[in-house]
């Protein structure tokens, strides 16, 4: 007899457990409060014990990392050599240009980024899941004034945008995810559309728009977020680089392909801009939020 | 009480691994589950039912790490542990090694399946992917790889309270 009674308190076990997990999901899928307060009250528990295990087994990480990664980071050292030195000539010329950009802004009343506030995130972690690779996790939340659907940058460019923010941490979803859709232009012509992630190492796409066939868009050329009605990034963030132009010749629209201009590997800092853009109706000044924040930022 | 809080230490420390470490000891991309490892090896060696209140909470404490809703790597780690524990229960050697191994093998791999599948029932993106084969085949085989000491953790949390061993079958002949 013994055995029955077994089974049937593994079983009660079980429908009991798969019970709470239901539960559990549909809470949080619905962002019920407590839930979320319970996973920031765990989250800060363990956290202490997980600063100490970066500090203990970061360097493993780091040396493992550079053993694997050996050769293409020799690699990558050779072109940025090789770019650094064409770069330094083309600062010379590009300061001039800038102070002539500020101008040019100044006279027609566009937004900068600059204008709106921003705070800087050290990158806690990158994914820790074998299969969604286009996260990271950030040490900023809701006190330092971050939200939901803010976008994230680096120097470089636009990375991606804040989702699932907890109190002190929040989460960025890279543009390189092909769930992530961004209203984008080509800079310097009335070209708008929308660009999409393809995965890791792999270019962006601008394929859902109207980048018609005769449009005058080339390789080179600039890619960045329009800002337009109920965008959820503000205008003018350099998203990349149009690195190839393919024709659909369904839709008799152009396909571009976009490098990303920010660097997305091993992120260090990144900066969130509290753009808020129901707030933003009235202009970047309407922002509410109003974290101490460093214009800028770094990768 | 003391059984509590050694397995408290034991999920803590796997996770704290499991996240700080070998997040970026990946191999081919791919890095081990171990919190599932520790799942099925508390079922094997306690059963369904330790397995699978250790598998939850393992489970819920990496949930708050993943961007997968909250709860779903807990109800995948619950039915793994279930299975194995009944799986174990049922084998009378269920101290030999190959065995023990290759039930590891099948779990891991199961388990992996299931999260996926119920994260595509839910509507989760970036699950099921071209890469998936590649990660369930290497995490699978680097999970097995790393067993032996997540089993002396797990056994070394239950003490003395290890499930006894089943009793031998006895044949009667009746006439």
């Amino acid at each position: 007899m013994a055995a029955p009674r077994r089974s049937g308190r593994s079983r009660f076990t079980l429908f009991l457990l798969m019970l709470l997990s239901v539960t559990l999901l549909t809470l949080d899928a619905r962002d019920f409060g407590p839930v979320e307060r319970l996973k920031d009250g765990i989250s800060a528990v363990v956290s202490p014990i997980r600063s100490f295990g970066d500090a203990v087994f970061g360097p493993v990480g780091d040396a493992w990392q550079g053993l694997s990664e050996n050769d293409d980071l020799r690699r990558e050292n050779e072109e940025l050599r090789s770019r650094l030195e064409a770069v330094q000539g083309e600062i010379i010329d590009d300061k001039g240009a800038a102070d002539e950009l500020r101008d040019l802004k100044d006279q027609l009343g566009l937004e900068a980024r600059d204008e709106y506030p921003t705070t800087t995130a050290e990158v806690l972690a990158a994914s820790i899941s074998n299969f969604d690779e286009f996260v990271l996790e950030i040490n900023r939340g809701t006190v330092d004034g971050v939200r939901d659907g803010m976008p994230v940058v680096t120097v470089g460019g636009l990375v991606g945008r804040i989702e699932d923010t907890g109190r002190r941490t929040a989460r960025v979803r890279l543009i390189t995810d092909p769930s992530v859709s961004v209203g984008v232009k080509v800079v310097g012509t009335d070209e708008v559309g929308i660009i999409t992630g393809q995965g890791e190492d792999r270019p962006l796409v601008v394929s859902k728009g109207s980048i018609r066939v005769d449009a005058e868009v080339e390789v080179g050329d600039v890619i960045a977020t329009s800002g337009s009605d109920r965008s959820l990034y503000p205008p003018n963030i350099a998203v990349g680089t149009v690195v190839a132009v393919e024709v659909d010749q369904g839709t008799l629209e152009k396909r571009l392909l976009v490098e990303p201009s920010a660097s997305l590997e091993r992120l260090r800092f990144v900066t969130v801009i509290l753009f808020d853009p129901e707030a933003d109706d009235a202009g970047p000044a309407a922002a509410t939020t109003t974290a101490q924040g460093s214009p800028g930022g770094g990768d | 009480m003391v059984l509590y809080v050694r397995f408290t230490v034991v999920v803590v420390l796997v996770l704290v691994l499991q996240v700080e470490l070998f997040s970026e000891l990946r191999l081919w991309g791919v890095m081990p589950e171990l919190l599932m490892g520790t799942t099925v090896a508390t079922a094997w060696a306690a059963g369904p039912d330790r397995g699978a209140v250790v598998g939850f909470v393992a489970g819920l404490l990496y949930d708050l790490y993943l961007p997968t809703p909250l709860a779903l790597s807990a109800l995948t780690y619950v039915l793994v542990a279930y299975g194995v524990g009944n799986v174990s229960a049922a084998l009378a050697s269920s101290g030999e090694r190959r065995l023990r191994q290759l039930v590891t093998l099948c779990a891991v791999a199961a388990g992996i399946m299931l999260f996926v599948t119920l994260g595509e029932l839910l509507g989760q993106p970036n699950l099921y992917t071209d890469r998936l084969v590649t990660i369930v085949i290497v995490a699978t085989l680097y999970t097995t790889l790393l067993m032996t000491p997540i089993r002396r953790l797990v056994l070394w949390a239950l003490g003395d309270e290890k499930r006894p061993a089943p009793k031998p079958l006895r044949l009667e002949v009746v006439e």
